[in-house]
């Protein structure tokens, strides 16, 4: 590994990937390193990826990846101890938002990679980065044969990547800024996941929730189908998950046997579990993505964004990922590997992407986000306003009015969560 | 409700002979939240009487100790490649 590459790549999950392919398309000569014994082997996310960056890569993927189901239904739940209201949207227009199981995914995507020529190693920790008066000219692994070295080496390691910290690229994430999420997979046979949730055959459904689920604090619940399994989560804020004194499995575990949740899992077998640190909102998304010899894509970057009804992590890692590739393919063909060319490249491709616009759109409501009387007051309010508004009997039917301020305790508190509510739609705006 | 130990048993690991994560314990002597207890998913962090315990072993790699350790004590790695948790492929 010592001889010198055109570029390293750090890590094999879709960013790495997706940088390495598009290097190695170019005709660079690329390594691909990999902590795992296989790509996608440590690799945890909720469960739905959006295609379109990946389309840009490899149009013909949806007859070649490893796909669970394609998301047709997805609805969006305030729940409280015991109740729900939700929001469901159904479409027969096919979504572009497929589940996946990223060792599976992951390990095909590297793979792609690998057939255009990259080189992948897999089971290869990154200690470090090699600097040349200041300047990162490669890595040392972990390997006999540690040191590999090349002008350019995009950080593809993750939340928690040592890249970033190593080559003092960016401050770690506050604990404000990240999110636990665990997550329990349950086997289900295909039949019942499809007769259940009324799906077809390769479709399915994204269930997901707020309020109850993590007793007010930021953050929700999710379930999703895969082929022949669900996937359910539970996202937590850190400081918060802290503070609480909780543990993130005990959430995990109430949530699973919700009343508006346990009818799903009815029957399945607990297969799988594993957890994931989140980068939280783009607001601390890193000012710097580039130093010398030196990118950040995917987590690494920080680049996940969440509107609330949407999250995106893997195809910002892809799109990320590509656009990196293409900015280092720019610095080979102009020889230039210092921070501010890198830096110019990188973030035009970020933008013709589309990744800037879809950071920009989090940056909008991630304030708004974080307000507590999202999780807290306002699931309670709609669920309580709702089960009295639709409520019958013998007395007149309660008005709207009547059944919100009903739901209301406290006087001023409909007004204080309106409010929250309000900045979030304006954020959506 | 099901139990983090059962939850845990369904994982494959390929466990290192040494830790890749260390803890400086008797820095938490001085904590009083000691927030790792409650939020590593893997129940790695324990307290016996004051003193606390790590173990390795059920790790998920996820970084939350390294994060939030108020007392600087968490001396965080990966694990040699190859080693530690690998989820499933099938």
């Amino acid at each position: 590994m010592t001889r010198g590459w055109d570029a390293i790549v750090v890590g094999a999950g879709p960013a790495g990937a997706a940088a390495a392919l598009v290097m190695a398309r170019s005709g660079l000569h690329v390594l691909l390193l990999e902590r795992a014994e296989t790509a996608g082997g440590k690799n945890v996310f909720g469960g739905v990826l959006h295609t379109h960056a990946l389309t840009a890569l490899v149009p013909d993927f949806a007859g070649r990846a490893p796909l669970e189901r394609q998301v047709v239904r997805r609805s969006f739940a305030f729940l409280t101890r015991e109740g729900s209201v939700a929001l469901q949207i159904a479409s027969t227009d096919a979504a572009d938002a497929y589940t996946v199981r990223r060792p599976l995914f992951d390990r095909w995507f590297a793979e792609e990679a690998r057939a255009a020529g990259a080189v992948l190693v897999p089971a290869t920790v990154v200690d470090d980065v090699v600097l040349d008066n200041g300047r990162v000219v490669g890595v040392e692994t972990r390997r006999a044969d540690g040191r590999a070295l090349a002008p350019i080496v995009i950080g593809a390691d993750g939340v928690n990547s040592v890249v970033a910290r190593r080559a003092g690229a960016r401050p770690d994430f506050t604990l404000s800024a990240l999110a636990l999420g665990v997550k329990q997979v349950f086997a289900l046979a295909p039949a019942l996941i499809e007769e259940r949730f009324g799906v077809r055959d390769r479709q399915g459904v994204a269930l997901e929730a707020v309020g109850d689920v993590t007793r007010g604090m930021q953050g929700g619940g999710f379930v999703y189908t895969n082929r022949a399994s669900l996937s359910v989560g539970v996202i937590c804020r850190l400081d918060q998950l802290a503070a609480c004194g909780v543990t993130p499995e005990a959430l995990l575990s109430a949530f699973e046997g919700h009343p508006a949740i346990s009818p799903w899992l009815r029957g399945a077998e607990p297969v799988e579990y594993g957890a994931h640190l989140l980068p939280l909102g783009a607001a601390d998304l890193v000012p710097r993505l580039a130093g010398d010899g030196l990118l950040l894509v995917g987590d690494a970057a920080g680049l996940l964004v969440s509107r609330g009804v949407t999250h995106e992590g893997a195809n910002l890692a892809m799109a990320s990922g590509a656009a990196a590739g293409a900015a280092a393919v720019a610095a080979h063909r102009n020889r230039d590997f210092l921070a501010p060319a890198l830096d110019r490249a990188y973030r035009a491709e970020l933008a013709r992407l589309g990744v800037t616009a879809h950071v920009d759109a989090g940056r909008r409501v991630e304030a708004a986000l974080r307000a507590p009387e999202l999780y807290a007051g306002l699931p309670g309010l709609v669920c309580e306003a709702a089960r009295r508004f639709v409520s019958v009997g013998d007395g007149p039917p309660v008005g709207l009015r009547h059944a919100l301020r009903l739901a209301t305790r406290e006087r001023g508190s409909a007004v204080r969560l309106g409010r929250a509510a309000a900045r979030l739609v304006w954020g959506w705006r | 409700m099901r139990s983090l130990a059962a939850r845990l048993d369904g994982l494959r690991y390929r466990v290192d002979g040494t830790a890749h994560i260390l803890v400086e314990t008797q820095r938490c002597q001085a904590c009083s939240t000691r927030p790792c207890l409650t939020v590593c998913p893997a129940g790695c962090f324990e307290q016996n009487g004051g003193a606390m315990t790590f173990s390795y072993q059920a790790c998920l790699e996820c970084g939350s100790c390294r994060a939030l350790c108020p007392c600087d004590a968490v001396r965080w790695d990966h694990p040699r490649g190859g080693f530690g948790v690998a989820y499933r492929l099938t």
